[in-house]
């Protein structure tokens, strides 16, 4: 079974069992060493000191956080398959929460109302690991400990629907609070006239449409390209966006070449931020655009007009 | 449609880029376009000093030239109209190169294109749209830019059987072709006594009375005044130019304008 079994002398090594599939760097060398880093899409993870070795590309994202830092300092509840920080600190990005299997097993817990005289935000009871310290406290929701003889229970974080005994009622309040998620807008949205969705929870996976599509629902990265000019105009060559799960990195670095030939080695790419979907991007680009002209009187250097919507 | 085919750039002290540049990009396309030269759909001309190599990429219905010539000394203290002779000049020996490598575009063609320019010293009324009324097909309204250095300027102008009967000034913007669609892309008659220009922006209606000449800007905004219309103004006085960039951040979305007032 040589070559089958992990565990038979000789057998190939699993390098991909942690951080969502993340390649070990390890044993490359003819003298059996290696890097033994963890190879994620924009950085590399060196698990001996659980830091990354490179700064975070939105690490203005999380400002308060170390550049370096891997998964909040929380691998127990993150991950970071890409060595992108996630949209916001203390949510996960999305599919890179651990699974119920792996979840942390919590005693039983009881959730109450929470009392009307409750003035301060310290809770009464923190949540507990089985047999650990407190992991966070509940700021607003009572949380009382029901004593338990058995192992803990495994809280599921994914909570599937369940069948109801009273019918239809849960599926077509879901498919109302699936409309409103849809179609409601933003204040900001509202006071422009600009439809500024908030992404639909229910939404799939990668989207399946054309990627040119306004309804691309795939997160994007809008990057520039600039270079130190000698003339006293824009340093900015370009603004643009890409697919993150379409073309990811591949799309700005495929161009790259080609304006360091045109402008230069002092081109640099820089990554200026993530969205949630293509129109998102495109809007933002826009607006980068419409503020290089309105400061410089000119588009950037090699921009092409974005489309208006 | 995209309007401007050619962008001239440059990378060099005293370089023939820049907003300058936009009037003869916008003329240069214009006469391109009407030769029916639209192999390309973007030609991006950058001139180059001894630091970088001379090339000609194409990608697809894109091509970028890199093109070595001499930069004048004192290229402020020159004329607009020396100015522009030395841009046409970039562009066009440019286009002779792309015309040695590509057999469709004829040399003669562009020596036309350049004389045509010269002999016209750079002026050209260039129609962007035209709207025919529905009930009367003798009437026609244009949206017409007149290029220049420093400043685009919008006409509209009414015409009756192919004669012009009033024309007037309604803007004078930024050397790009960035906001055209935004603000002037839509026209509407109304009976036969007026013409409403409107713009994907949405932002302000223009109204030509044909009766009295009267041209009415409706701002269909809450602010004073709509802010991209504002922003796109060339010579706006400094308190303008703020206000009317601090109105348009406030029109955006809350997350989009924390990523626009970001640092860097």
């Amino acid at each position: 079974m040589q070559g089958i079994s992990t565990k038979a002398a000789g057998g190939l090594e699993n390098r991909y069992k942690f951080n969502e599939g993340s390649e070990l760097e390890s044993k490359e060398f003819s003298d059996g060493t290696g890097l033994d880093l963890y190879a994620t899409e924009f950085r590399s993870y060196d698990p001996q000191i659980g830091r990354f070795h490179q700064i975070d590309p939105l690490g203005e994202a999380t400002d308060d956080w170390s550049p370096f830092a891997f998964a909040f300092n929380n691998p127990v509840i993150f991950n970071d398959a890409l060595g992108l920080t996630p949209d916001s600190v203390g949510k996960p990005a999305p599919g890179f929460i651990n699974t119920p299997a792996t979840a942390p097993v919590l005693d039983e817990v009881v959730v109450v109302s929470p009392p009307k005289n409750n003035t301060s935000n310290t809770p009464a009871v923190s949540v507990t690991l089985a047999g650990a310290a407190p992991i966070f406290p509940y700021p607003s929701w009572q949380i009382v400990p029901k004593p338990v003889s058995g192992p803990g229970k495994v809280v599921n974080f994914n909570p599937k629907p369940v069948p109801s005994p009273i019918g239809a009622l849960p599926i077509v309040l879901r498919g109302v609070g699936t409309i409103v998620g849809a179609v409601m807008p933003t204040v900001g949205g509202l006071a422009s006239g600009v439809p500024y969705h908030y992404p639909n929870p229910f939404a799939p996976g990668p989207f399946g449409g054309h990627g040119n599509s306004d309804d691309n629902t795939n997160p994007h990265i809008v990057y520039t390209f600039t270079f130190t000019p000698k003339d006293n105009r824009t340093p900015v060559i370009k603004y643009g966006i890409s697919d993150v799960y379409a073309q990811g990195m591949n799309r700005p670095n495929s161009q790259l070449a080609n304006y360091q030939a045109r402008f230069g080695a002092s081109v640099r790419l820089m990554i200026m931020g993530r969205t949630l979907n293509r129109f998102q991007a495109k809007f933002i680009e826009r607006s980068l655009v419409t503020k290089h002209v309105s400061d410089w009187g000119e588009m950037p250097r090699d921009q092409r007009s974005p489309k208006l919507f | 449609m995209k309007f401007e085919i050619i962008r001239l750039d440059s990378v060099i002290e005293n370089g023939v880029g820049g907003p300058g540049a936009g009037a003869i990009n916008l003329i240069y396309s214009h006469l391109l376009l009407k030769s029916n030269l639209t192999f390309y759909t973007y030609i991006h001309i950058n001139q180059i000093g001894s630091d970088l190599d001379e090339l000609l990429i194409k990608e697809g219905k894109k091509v970028y030239i890199n093109i070595r010539y001499p930069s004048p000394e004192k290229w402020e203290f020159k004329s607009t109209k020396e100015r522009n002779e030395i841009r046409l000049e970039v562009v066009h020996t440019a286009m002779l190169r792309l015309a040695s490598q590509d057999e469709r575009i004829q040399a003669t063609i562009l020596e036309d294109i350049k004389h045509e320019i010269l002999k016209n010293d750079f002026s050209y009324y260039i129609v962007y749209k035209s709207f025919i009324n529905k009930k009367d097909e003798n009437l026609v309204a244009k949206i017409i830019i007149h290029p220049e250095e420093k400043k685009f300027d919008f006409y509209v102008s009414i015409e009756n059987k192919g004669t012009q009967e009033s024309k007037r000034l309604i803007y004078s913007g930024k050397t790009t072709e960035y906001y055209f669609d935004a603000l002037f892309s839509s026209g509407k008659w109304k009976n036969f006594n007026e013409f409403t220009i409107t713009g994907k922006s949405k932002e302000l209606e223009i109204r030509i009375s044909l009766e009295d000449g009267k041209v009415d800007f409706i701002n269909l905004t809450n602010y004073d005044k709509p802010p991209f219309f504002e922003m796109m103004k060339i010579d706006l006085p400094k308190e303008e130019k703020e206000a009317a960039y601090n109105n348009w951040i406030h029109s955006l979305p809350p997350a989009v304008a924390a990523f626009m007032n970001k640092p860097n």
